[in-house]
């Protein structure tokens, strides 16, 4: 009986193992696959950020601007940057503190 | 009975095993049942040290991930401090054809005429005949890629490629430098961080503001044109951490176009080029004299005279009204030379040779790109220590002057200028007294704030600029040129030192049609440069600069502390 009982248990253990191989192995697989749909999705996201990148950067703006905004868009003084604060119930305008000369 | 019994005993001895010794080997009797079960048995235990086998090996998706890349000749992409493109590496693919696999030649040649309207084909039915391998067309598009995989000719046979793409064109020519052709790097970050770029997977991320790198570059360019320079230099740092938001040298070159740059004139003047700076070096002398507590900055100078003589040599002010009594603080706001001479005497040879090390101008600096230059060995002595006090005959280069005006500036503490971003976490030392920086900062913006000050043009309304100006004779063989370096390092904002910086002209020349609007706030302007000196070249410049970049300064890095 015990001889039966061993056996039993190591068969049984075999194809548990063999289940979870089996079972491990489909999951390896999807994540493999997962793996490489990202790093296709990658690819795409770089080439559009490259993208992106090139036509934000300041040289195409001055550009853009110089052909659509010419007097619309001015240099802002710092004197009239202000930074806002949330006070729950207000919003509250203040001086940029980015040099406060006596 | 007792043959019952018999019978009985017949199908027990049936039922076991039986082991007899047999003459030659071992007798083994199964009954069926155990037979099934060992030959079961065996299978899955085959099968179980199978699974066993199979368990053990690992399958590493991420290392398949590195050999593939590796296998491509991959290169990091180098992005800026907000994740911009500085340096994007893409594939792209070569046709080529091999005449030899031909099978139908007309058959061919139509149907690339068909994908590729505009190409000369007399060309290509030329080398179809020479019979050797030959590309087709380089960098197709992915559309014309699929049409070619479409036609199934074996003779068709595209080649994959890596290409470095420089979207910034010129900007960080000096920072990233080139690669050849066998994707090695051979300056500028490229090649010392080759090892990186080639193993490692994420982009490295730099400390440069892209934007804030395109704006001083457009106004160096700008003034280039203008006072007609040879060159120029700015470099943009945080004088807390070190970290350098904008490195521009002019003349710089595209790196796209992978050109082999022989002319000694795109030397990197922030890093590279060795100059005389000339007076910005009289911060340091007084600076020192503040951390050796020799002087205060109310220390009188009485009676100091017109001009010295050293071994022969005349020292001169500049400026022949300039008053014979000064203190410590009217000397560095005057730029007397003679005054700073006195403070250096005063403070002797050994203690101004040490704070210069100290603050890492003399020595040869460690930085994150190879392109760095070594000071001249400065033969110390008593003439040199009084030129020294003043700028002259002593040489650093532009980013060594940055790296001392921030550690003068912040309080004292060390900092590693880097172009790579790190960690904020960094222990900082403490190299000189915080005093210096409570003495020189109020001096530095007299400088820029009042009448007598040689900056007056760099006062930009809300920045709180302080600095000090330099313009050097540039040395040549055995003597000086009528050329001039004209230099501006500026701090800002005083009341609690954030950024420094430091701008250079090489050669500039007076320009009688520029109009100069004064910022004392009187609205007056000045047509023509009337000196070629730091203080209508290189401060003009300057002011120009923070006017532009300030509002990003004062919003996107206000924090940056």
């Amino acid at each position: 009986m015990k001889k039966i009982s061993m056996i039993s248990l190591i068969l049984f253990l075999i194809l548990f193992t063999a289940v979870i191989k089996n079972s491990t192995k489909r999951i390896e697989d999807k994540i493999f696959e997962s793996k490489e749909n990202l790093r296709s999705l990658k690819i795409n996201f770089e080439n559009i950020k490259l993208e992106h990148n090139y036509l934000s950067s300041a040289d195409k703006l001055l550009e853009f601007n110089e052909l659509y905004f010419e007097n619309k868009l001015v240099q802002k003084n710092i004197k009239n940057i202000k930074i806002i604060y949330n006070n729950k119930t207000q919003l509250k305008l203040e001086e940029n503190k980015f040099a406060h000369e006596k | 009975m007792k043959s019952k019994d018999s019978r009985i005993i017949i199908e027990n001895q049936q039922s076991d095993f039986l082991y007899q010794k047999s003459k030659s080997n071992l007798n083994i009797t199964f009954n069926r049942i155990s037979f099934i079960f060992f030959v079961f048995f065996i299978i899955f235990f085959i099968y179980s040290i199978h699974l066993i086998h199979l368990g053990s090996r690992k399958i590493n998706i991420e290392a398949i991930d590195d050999i593939v890349k590796i296998d491509k000749l991959y290169r990091a992409d180098i992005v800026d401090r907000n994740q911009e493109y500085l340096v994007k590496t893409i594939n792209s693919i070569d046709i080529g054809i091999s005449p030899t696999k031909i099978i139908d030649e007309k058959k061919l040649l139509i149907n690339l005429r068909f994908i590729f309207p505009n190409k000369d084909f007399s060309e290509v039915k030329k080398r179809i005949k020479k019979g050797k391998f030959f590309y087709f067309e380089k960098r197709i598009s992915e559309e014309n890629y699929e049409k070619l995989m479409q036609l199934g000719d074996k003779s068709i046979e595209p080649i994959e490629n890596l290409i470095r793409i420089y979207p910034q064109k010129n900007l960080f020519s000096h920072i990233l430098g080139q690669i050849d052709n066998d994707n090695n790097g051979i300056s500028g970050l490229e090649k010392s961080l080759d090892g990186d770029l080639k193993n490692t997977q994420d982009p490295i991320i730099l400390t440069v503001d892209k934007d804030i790198q395109f704006l001083i570059r457009d106004e160096l360019d700008k003034f280039n044109k203008i006072f007609k320079t040879k060159g120029s230099g700015a470099i943009l740092m945080n004088v807390t951490n070190g970290e350098i938001l904008s490195l521009v040298s002019l003349p710089d070159f595209d790196p796209n176009k992978r050109e082999k740059i022989n002319d000694l004139n795109y030397i990197n003047r922030v890093t590279k080029g060795v100059y005389e700076f000339g007076s910005v070096f009289k911060t340091f002398t007084l600076a020192a004299a503040f951390d050796e507590k020799i002087i205060e900055p109310k220390t009188e100078f009485l009676d100091l005279p017109k001009s010295l003589t050293c071994a022969g040599f005349p020292i001169r002010e500049y400026d022949n009204d300039i008053p014979s009594n000064l203190t410590a603080e009217q000397i560095l706001i005057r730029s007397g030379n003679i005054g700073s001479v006195r403070i250096g005497q005063k403070l002797g040879e050994e203690k101004l040779r040490l704070f210069l090390s100290k603050v890492g101008v003399l020595e040869k600096a460690n930085f994150d790109i190879e392109e760095v230059g070594k000071p001249i060995k400065f033969n110390w002595g008593k003439c040199p220590l009084a030129t020294a006090s003043f700028g002259h005959g002593i040489t650093t280069t532009l980013f060594q002057l940055a790296k001392a005006y921030s550690i003068i500036v912040n309080g004292g503490y060390d900092i590693d200028p880097s172009l790579i971003k790190r960690s904020l976490d960094i222990k900082r030392k403490k190299i000189l007294d915080e005093e210096v920086s409570k003495k020189i900062l109020p001096i530095l913006r007299k400088i820029v704030s009042t009448k007598e000050g040689t900056a007056s043009l760099a006062n930009v309304n809300g920045y709180e600029i302080g600095g000090k100006t330099g313009t050097a004779q540039k040395s040549t063989k055995g003597g000086y040129s009528k050329s001039k370096i004209n230099s501006f390092v500026s701090v800002f904002p005083i009341s609690s030192p954030k950024f420094v910086l430091a701008v250079m002209l090489d050669e500039p020349k007076t320009n009688e049609n520029y109009v100069y609007h004064y910022r004392d706030g009187s609205n007056l302007k000045y047509k023509g440069t009337p000196y070629n000196t730091a203080g209508w070249t290189t401060v003009e410049v300057t002011g120009k600069i923070i006017e532009k970049i300030g509002p990003i300064l004062a919003t996107k890095y206000s924090e940056i502390n």
